[in-house]
């Protein structure tokens, strides 16, 4: 018999299941520890990268911009407008092929194949991800190319379905009516922000702001939830500019530039009884849609950026002042003497003297003289007091950038022929907007309103934004207004502004033929012109006021009643059927039957002024006559030494005036010095 | 044989095994019915959790196609400002052929150049009748779109002189009594 210590023991099955489950306890504990740990330090010590990992990849960030504000005319019609368009461009990273792509993309968009290989060469060695490849496509187009670039096998959420090519949300802005207003509107660049006209002065109003969005999209690209921030959507700009009247306008003009051989031309039509400005036009113009190669003289809004003399039609202030201080009244007497008059040793002329008239006949001949006694008896603190109560020597407030506010010098710093020079438009700077503004403030019984070019500004839920009223101001009396109203339809019906008559319409106005001021020769010459024509229609219940100003006409007519009253004549002749004006009159223009009466500038020194009517209107520049008498005036000024010496402002002082013997001069002024010049003034 | 020396300290287990303790059915049935519970909740909460995914595609989807059609909106308002435009009207009148009146007597009047000693005489003729007519045309362009006759004309107490071709006038009126006659 075998020992029992020998005896082989039997395992403790117990036990060694026991053992067996704790160490199948202790693997599980130790895996789930260390899962545990690795998510401690996952969740814990690298939460926030991950998280950023996470957003990075289900997250998708995109900015966008509201599209521009619209510009409206008072009608609803759009003048500038903008529009949703895409860009195409190439994450050079993710192309594989750079020829294949390529060539792809040259099929569809009709490119050089060679070059954007190249192109995208360069831009993979450099690892560019934006590479735009073609601009400013419309939804039409980009729907060709999708179909063009379409690859099979290729899943992205976007389109085109081709590795490496994305679309870019862009806008674009829009000018449908091209030319139209341009001056007006303006334009803005490609980031979206205005450089000129409305467009720049309501760019807070009109800007696009950013659009974020944060999209969350899940495996297939989609987007399943999106937080949108954005500031406040842009406002839509209506305008008091009416898209036929502004037609209309820009055709008259234009064609009045062409026929006159006119260097520019601008025109203005506004509603007296609102303020409003229906038409600004500038000829020649420029289409915003095509800015690039643009003659940049063409962009300045010459009706409120440029000053020029106004010439007669300035007369208006002479005139509305007398009246207003109840010194002179339309059918009260004035001897115009021989047509000159001697101002502080300067001879004024007129271009023939007419003798002793009304004062409203003497408006309707623009005598000069007539308007320089006048002025004489206004006194020229209260002549510049009504110069300032019409509106001139700064900006009439229209809401475009860089209106010129006009030249006009204190009484302290004149000479001792300015009232006279100002009284019939020369030593002062006005816009052609400046001078409408006072045409209407007489249409408009005395009453002036600033000038305005916004009618309406609405926001994105259509409700309107509170605009600031237009200030009214009463700057001569009812019954003044009315007096200049019936001495400025003698000026159409008898004087030197019979081209502005209407057909069916009463029409009233004033003629102004000015010379320029060339800066070259730092003097005026007496070869250019600003010609203008300012005026109103109906006569008696004035609707509109037109101003028509031409820089430089050359063929024709050159002075204001060849040049602009023509112009004058067709814009009201379209414009007022427009608003829906009654005619007032069931005759027809007479204008062919009548003798035209001729306008100078400011002096006619031919034949020594001896009553000769000037040929056909035209100045004669010949110098003589420089030992007449002098005249005798209500207001001699002091000698020339007592004369305060103003700064050089650049204006044509001595406009008009022939020097009877020379005087000083202040540094940097010159007297015209031309002799003998002779300029044919109407073919 | 049984042996003797061992000595039975437990008794034989016998095959009636202990009684097991169990569970009451009322507890089953409350775990059962927590166990539906949370997996129903789970169930409703996935549930809940991929529609809402799906209508937040939706309605992505949704918002892009608003985006579009206010996009459309807006070309189409485009288009048609262009299509409205007196610019291209114009452009586009020209472009079927449509001549302005003064271009078209312009047209009629220019003689060609090569055209002989006789015709060219002819075409002078052509020439003045054209311009004539041109100036008649645009001579008197007014036109009564709104009223025919003036509404409440004040007397502003004006006067002009107004020259009146009295032959012309006779010739209106002989004009004017033929076609009374013949109507």
């Amino acid at each position: 018999m075998a020992p029992r210590a020998k005896k082989k023991q039997r395992p403790n099955l117990k036990q060694t299941a026991f053992t067996r489950f704790m160490l199948v306890i202790a693997v599980f504990v130790v895996w789930i520890g260390g899962i545990s740990v690795r998510l401690v330090h996952l969740q814990v010590q690298q939460h926030d990268w991950l998280r950023e990992q996470a957003k990075g990849i289900r997250v998708d960030e995109k900015r966008t911009k509201h599209l521009r504000g619209t510009i409206y005319d008072r009608n609803g019609r759009a003048l500038a407008i903008s529009v949703n368009v895409k860009t195409l461009y190439a994450d050079a990273t993710r192309i594989a092929d750079v020829k294949a792509a390529a060539k792809a993309v040259a099929k569809a968009l009709n490119l050089n194949e060679t070059k954007l290989a190249r192109q995208l060469d360069e831009a993979k060695a450099s690892d560019r991800r934006f590479v735009p490849l073609a601009k400013g496509l419309d939804a039409e187009t980009v729907e060709k190319v999708n179909r063009i670039l379409e690859r099979p096998g290729i899943t992205k959420a976007d389109t085109p379905k081709f590795e490496g090519l994305h679309w870019r949300e862009d806008q674009k802005r829009s000018y449908p009516y091209e030319t139209l207003a341009a001056h007006v509107i303006g334009f803005s660049n490609t980031e979206g922000n205005g450089q000129a006209g409305i467009e720049q002065s309501k760019n807070d109003e009109l800007y696009g702001a950013v659009i974020k969005k944060l999209q969350e999209r899940d495996r297939l690209g989609r987007v399943y939830d999106e937080t949108v921030t954005e500031k406040e959507p842009p406002k839509d700009v209506h305008l008091t500019i009416s898209v036929p009247i502004q037609f209309a306008v820009d055709q008259a003009l234009e064609k009045r530039v062409k026929e006159s051989g006119s260097r520019s031309g601008s025109a203005v039509v506004i509603d007296n009884r609102t303020g409003e400005i229906l038409a600004m036009s500038n000829y020649p113009t420029f289409d915003p849609n095509k800015l690039n190669g643009l003659n940049a003289d063409n962009l300045r809004n010459a009706a409120i950026q440029s000053n020029y003399s106004p010439g007669s039609v300035f007369k208006l202030v002479t005139y509305g002042s007398a009246l207003d201080k109840g010194l002179i009244t339309p059918e009260g007497m004035i001897d115009s003497g021989n047509g000159t008059i001697e101002i502080a040793k300067h001879r004024f002329t007129d271009s023939h003297a007419i003798g002793r008239v009304t004062y409203k006949k003497a408006l309707a001949h623009s005598s000069n003289v007539c308007a320089i006694k006048t002025s004489l008896r206004v006194g020229k603190e209260t002549f510049y007091s009504y110069v300032q109560k019409f509106g001139f020597g700064k900006p009439t407030g229209v809401e475009l950038p860089a209106e010129t506010g006009g030249i006009v010098r204190a009484p302290e710093r004149w000479y001792g022929d300015s009232l006279a020079s100002m009284s019939i438009g020369y030593e002062i700077g006005v816009s052609a907007l400046q001078m409408a503004t006072a045409f209407a403030t007489i249409a408009n019984d005395g009453v002036r309103i600033q000038p305005h070019l916004i009618k309406e500004i609405r926001q994105s839920d259509e409700s309107s934004i509170q605009l600031a009223k237009p200030e009214r101001t009463q700057v001569v009396s009812t019954e003044t207004a009315r007096s200049l109203r019936t001495m400025l339809r003698e000026v159409v019906v008898a004087g030197t502004g019979k081209r502005a008559q209407l057909d069916g319409y009463s029409s009233a106005g004033k003629t102004g033929t000015a010379w320029k001021f060339d800066p070259a020769i730092k003097a005026i010459n007496r070869t250019k012109y600003v010609s203008s024509f300012i005026g109103f229609a109906p006569a008696e219940n004035p609707a509109i006021t037109i101003a028509v100003v031409m820089d430089e006409p050359k063929i024709g007519g050159r002075d204001g009643g060849g040049a602009a009253a023509p112009a004058f004549r067709e814009i009201a002749q379209t414009v007022l059927p427009e608003l829906n004006v009654a005619p007032d009159l069931d005759t027809p223009a007479l204008v062919a039957d009548t003798e035209e009466i001729p306008e100078a500038p400011g002096v006619d020194d031919s034949e020594g002024g001896d009553g000769r009517k000037a040929e056909a209107g035209g100045p004669r520049l010949n110098e003589r006559d420089v030992d007449r008498p002098k005249a005798l005036t209500p207001e001699r000024t002091k000698p020339t030494t007592e004369t305060p010496k103003p700064k050089s402002t650049g204006l044509p002082r001595e406009v008009g005036v022939e020097p009877v013997k020379r005087i000083e001069q202040p540094k940097g002024q010159t007297r015209n010095k031309s002799r003998a010049v002779r300029v044919e003034y109407r073919t | 044989m049984q042996n003797p020396s061992v000595i039975r300290t437990r008794p034989r287990r016998t095959s009636t095994a202990t009684p097991a303790r169990t569970l009451p059915l009322t507890f089953i049935l409350l775990v059962i019915v927590c166990a539906c519970v949370v997996g129903t909740g789970f169930f409703l909460a996935a549930r809940q959790h991929f529609t809402s995914m799906d209508y937040g595609i939706k309605n992505s989807r949704l918002r892009d196609q608003l985006q579009n059609l206010e996009a459309e909106k807006r070309r189409l308002l485009l288009a048609r400002e262009v299509a409205l435009s007196p610019i291209s009207v114009r452009k586009a009148a020209r472009g079927i052929g449509l001549r302005e009146n003064s271009e078209s007597a312009q047209t009629i009047a220019v003689p060609a150049k090569s055209a002989p000693a006789k015709n060219r005489v002819e075409d002078l003729h052509l020439i003045k009748a054209a311009t004539r007519e041109e100036k008649r045309v645009t001579a008197n362009p007014f036109v009564r779109t709104v009223l025919t006759a003036p509404v409440n004309v004040k007397d502003s107490g004006e006067t002009r002189t107004r020259v009146v071709d009295s032959s012309k006038v006779r010739k209106d009126r002989n004009e004017v009594a033929a076609l009374v006659k013949f109507r």
